[in-house]
């Protein structure tokens, strides 16, 4: 049963091609995901939460993609609509030239092998029933890898990959803290060699401490491995730190897209600008030199976005420039500011020439901002 | 290969919590008692509970009272022993309790769960259905069901014990499928069914592997909840005199006798009414541990 089975994903499986570096793993292309809202007697839809609105981007294989944004901007659902844990509304997800939507669901079963997810909560993602072993196990399982024999040893191997003791296995999930559940989450992700791993804000619930450790352990195993990752966060310095591009959303929208380097140096986007200035420099020369800006108000509802520019309600720029009528008519694409920097902003060179958020370039030096979880390393 | 420590799983752990209360500790006896008295009542019943002591009675001129030798609670007014009547009620209660509690759970998990999962049409349809069951009061229900298989030979099935199971099925597992599928509706939207979806495990085993384990804790509670009722309800059929038929007695049937014979012997009511009265304090403050164990939102500290 079980040879017949890893016969089966050997020869009827996608075939797994020679990594070849920076050819598009994972291809989004006018990606929406709506919620339907349901009220009243008869429950009928009365409306639905953009939660993710037209966007599109690819991810080279070997490449780590950022995607940053405040609570409910909608990056996890874009991160489990990659992966088809949501059912997109419409437009479509590519896994290295497979269209995810037309998969028969035991092609979609095999590509699975290939991506994962570690979530945000290393609490609720670990079955509290299930043993580490059992935990880790489920994959192999799914996908018939290895004997009955063979998977614990491949487990004790896993749990040493991630850095714990192997003599944990038959431990239930309780018995570990936040750091070392997340570890475990990463293990049973791992298990599957997948090449493409969603992190769906994998740190930003754990201690300060960890969250370093488990930052590093995530960037020690794509380099062991080759991964592709889309790392999901709110935290600017840690995307920074570890991604070779962001993109930056808001209410559903890529609002702005490019190396960290660039995005963070000159953002040509106003809402980069207001998300970078509250994040504090330590150096008190370079947080002299720039202007500081509080957004006011609170996101407005992705079932109702405002119309022309999503930000225009809550822009300074806006305000800045006497409130210009294209922002409030007219939904602003994302635009070539520079090679592979792109940002959403009918005044984009206003916004480059500011010194919100980031001193202007001519006088800042390319230094980065603080990486507040992150050592050296790497 | 290096030796793995083993620990202690949920289950186990649960137990213990539920023996280190002090309901939960005397629950859980008064229950282990009740069990074992039922497992074993022909042998710890002094008397088998339909033979009748004639010639005590001849001799005394009626029933015996309490405390008469080889009576210790006295005999009914055909002789038969209260004690050993009342021992062998129990063993009618627990078949009931628990047998019923089955019926329950194969009828109310299924549809919870499948309510649940599914959702959309099936969820809707089901959980109307299961409200139009609800609207109609419980024991006048189980009333209708055995009233109306009253005449047919399914009645005289197990004593009269079979049409209560299923009627007390019947009616009951509307509680327990609602409660599956919020459990179901809740651990769906959990991390570690999402992440089982993203492994590409079949529905069918994250299920039986994620769900249904980890609404246990739940469905263990109403069951221990639901088993007082279950008593109830067959006490109150048998006091009706729906329930187990004659000789066989049970505690709602040995009530009505009692009251009957309130006058003449009056040792007749005491004896049920105190079984069943402990009996529903054992298994409601059981429930109550299990609940404090299982839920630790509840619980007080």
């Amino acid at each position: 049963m079980t040879m017949e089975r890893e016969l089966d994903t050997r020869t009827a499986g996608p075939a797994r091609e020679a990594p070849v570096s920076g050819d598009e793993l994972v291809k989004v292309e006018n990606l929406k995901v709506y919620f339907p809202i349901h009220s009243g007697l008869f429950q009928r839809e009365v409306g639905h939460v953009r939660a993710v609105d037209d966007i599109s981007f690819t991810i080279r294989r070997g490449e780590t993609f950022g995607l940053v944004g405040e609570s409910g901007c909608g990056k996890s659902t874009t991160g489990r609509a990659t992966i088809r844990l949501r059912v997109p509304t419409a437009g479509t997800v590519g896994f290295d030239g497979h269209d995810l939507s037309t998969l028969k669901s035991d092609d979609l079963r095999r590509l699975r092998r290939r991506m994962q997810i570690i979530f945000q909560d290393p609490y609720s993602s670990l079955n509290p029933r299930m043993t580490v072993d059992s935990i880790i196990s489920e994959p192999l399982e799914t996908h018939g890898l290895g004997s009955k024999g063979s998977r614990s040893g491949r487990v004790s191997e896993l749990l040493e990959l991630v850095g714990l003791n192997p003599n944990y296995a038959n431990r239930y999930p309780h018995e570990f803290s936040g750091g070392q559940r997340q570890r475990i989450g990463v293990a049973r992700a791992l298990a599957v060699e997948p090449e493409f791993i969603v992190c769906d804000e994998p740190i930003s619930a754990l201690d300060v401490s960890i969250q370093a450790q488990v930052l590093n352990l995530l960037i020690e195993l794509r380099e062991k491995f080759g991964l592709t990752y889309l790392f999901i966060a709110h935290d600017l310095s840690v995307v920074r730190h570890i991604s070779d591009r962001v993109a930056v959303m808001y209410l559903g929208k890529i609002v702005e897209i490019g190396e960290p380097d660039t995005v963070y140096a000159a953002p040509g986007h106003p809402y980069t600008r207001a998300l970078l200035s509250a994040v504090p420099i330590p150096d008190p020369k370079l947080e002299r030199k720039r202007r500081r800006v509080i957004l006011t108000g609170d996101v407005p509802s992705p079932a109702n976005p405002p119309t022309g520019c999503r930000f225009h309600t809550r822009c300074w720029l806006y305000e800045k420039l006497g409130r210009p009528e294209v922002c409030t008519t007219e939904d602003p694409p994302l635009r070539v500011l520079a090679p592979e920097h792109q940002a959403a902003c009918h005044f984009a060179e206003e916004s480059l020439r500011s010194d919100v958020g980031v001193a202007h370039p001519e006088q800042a030096p390319q230094e980065p901002a603080s990486i507040a979880a992150a050592p050296a390393a790497s | 290969m290096v030796e793995r420590p083993r620990s202690r799983g949920y289950l186990a752990t649960a137990v213990r919590e539920v023996v280190s209360t002090p309901h939960g500790l005397l629950g859980a006896i008064i229950v282990g008692l009740l069990l074992f008295v039922a497992a074993f009542a022909p042998w710890i019943a002094p008397w088998p509970y339909d033979q009748q002591d004639l010639p005590a009675v001849v001799a005394n001129g009626g029933p015996l009272p309490p405390l008469s030798p080889g009576h210790l609670l006295g005999t009914d007014l055909l002789g038969r022993d209260v004690l050993s009547r009342v021992i062998d009620g129990a063993r009618v209660s627990m078949t009931v309790a628990f047998i019923a509690q089955l019926a329950v759970l194969a009828i109310g998990v299924p549809i919870g769960l499948a309510a649940g999962w599914r959702g959309g049409w099936l969820d809707t349809s089901l959980m109307r259905f299961a409200d139009i069951i609800y609207v109609i009061p419980d024991l006048l229900f189980v009333i209708m069901i055995t009233a109306a298989v009253v005449e047919t030979p399914l009645f005289g099935m197990l004593n009269g014990l079979l049409v209560v199971f299923i009627g007390i099925g019947l009616v009951t597992w509307v509680g327990m499928a609602r409660l599956v599928r919020a459990q179901v509706l809740v651990l769906r939207e959990s991390g570690y069914v999402e992440a089982a979806q993203a492994m590409g495990v079949p529905s069918k085993q994250i299920v039986s592997r994620h769900v249904l384990p980890n609404s246990t804790g739940s469905i263990v509670i109403a069951v221990s909840l639901g088993i007082p009722i279950a008593i109830l309800v067959e006490s109150t059929l048998s006091f009706l005199g729906l329930g187990v038929q004659i000789p066989r007695g049970s505690w709602g049937s040995l009530i009505d006798a009692g009251i009957d014979n309130v006058t003449r012997a009056p040792w007749m009511l005491p004896p049920p009414l105190v079984a069943l009265g402990v009996a529903l304090l054992g298994f409601t403050l059981l429930g109550d541990g299990l609940r404090d164990a299982f839920d630790p939102k509840t619980r007080e500290r």
